[in-house]
């Protein structure tokens, strides 16, 4: 009983503490990345909540393609500052 | 200059805060003032469950008592696939050959089978246990976003096929539910008999749907122009 309390209270520290860690970091790329580790908590909760079919999907779509996704954007973002490089790739291609 | 526009800063920032504050006061009192939740509508559930074809509860209200929700999701996927679909159709395809193996090809021969094989089992477990079509429509588009990272072409999204692909969830719900409707003149109704076949008839198509719809939505990003 006393375990099980501590393992949701501990949970739902982490859930707040990941999720405000998010807002704080300035670097992109550790925000996305702790976006991925926000779902993998959250991932706990549901298991803790007894709705493994909801876990699988936050764990499969909440952290892993939403995360893919924005290392996608993050990558297209970091690549369109760095230079000129994807502009006179496109230009050849056309 | 600079004062007052440091002043005008600071007024924003406690505009901000208190807005925020009084949003969050806002949300726990009505946190607090909700009614103790009642669990009235499993007893529903359960009393009901033989009638679905199913026994597992969730797959029950997804697929059966609340069919018209989950109908309407995968509308919106749809919705979804046909925003994003401009952003992959006219993309150059990867000129990349094969056969200098990357590390991401030789992680993904052997994660792909297990992972498609792990997605028919949750498919198919659905009925009984937790699982069903959205996790392994999940699992489905995770394969394909590896094989997109390894540079293997999956899914040609500029072919019919793939529009079929993209709509099949939809297109079987509303097959089985006009066919349903012309025999027993019931809306979104499954007869009893054949209840099961039927949800897992729909939940076949709309794994493939949903996966092809996650998928697209990566490569939009990925593969797509900006």
């Amino acid at each position: 009983m006393a375990i099980d309390l501590w393992i949701d209270v501990i949970l739902c520290l982490s859930v707040l503490f990941v999720a405000s860690s998010i807002f704080l970091v300035k670097n992109t790329f550790s925000a996305i990345v702790l976006f991925i580790c926000l779902g993998l908590v959250v991932m706990f909760c549901w298991i803790r909540l007894n709705a493994i079919d909801v876990a699988i999907a936050e764990a499969a779509i909440g952290s892993g393609l939403t995360g893919a996704m924005l290392i996608a954007a993050w990558r297209k973002l970091a690549f369109n500052e760095s230079g000129d490089q994807p502009d006179e790739q496109k230009e050849k291609s056309e | 200059m600079k004062t007052s526009s440091l002043v005008s800063q600071r007024t924003m920032a406690v505009v901000i805060i208190s807005l925020v504050s009084a949003i969050a006061a806002l949300l726990l009192i009505a946190f607090i003032q909700q009614p103790v939740h009642d669990n009235a509508l499993r007893e529903v559930v359960f009393a009901n469950l033989d009638k679905t074809g199913v026994s597992n509860p969730v797959t029950a209200v997804l697929l059966n008592y609340r069919a018209f929700d989950t109908y309407l999701e995968f509308a919106v996927f749809l919705c979804v696939a046909v925003a994003v679909l401009p952003y992959v159709l006219d993309v150059q395809l990867p000129k990349q050959k094969l056969s200098a193996e990357s590390q991401v090809l030789a992680i993904a021969k052997i994660f792909v089978p297990l992972s498609i094989l792990m997605a028919g089992y949750l498919l198919w477990i659905g009925s009984t246990q937790p699982g069903g079509a959205f996790q392994a429509a999940s699992l489905l588009a995770g394969c394909l976003v590896l094989l997109s990272l390894a540079n293997v072409r999956t899914i040609d999204f500029s072919t019919a096929r793939s529009r079929f692909l993209l709509s099949g969830g939809l297109l079987a719900f509303i097959v089985v539910n006009i066919v349903v409707f012309s025999q027993t003149f019931c809306f979104i109704t499954l007869p009893q008999n054949i209840a099961g076949s039927l949800i897992l008839f729909i939940e076949f198509f709309a794994t493939f749907a949903v996966s092809a719809s996650l998928f697209l939505c990566f490569e939009s990003i990925h593969k797509g122009h900006l």
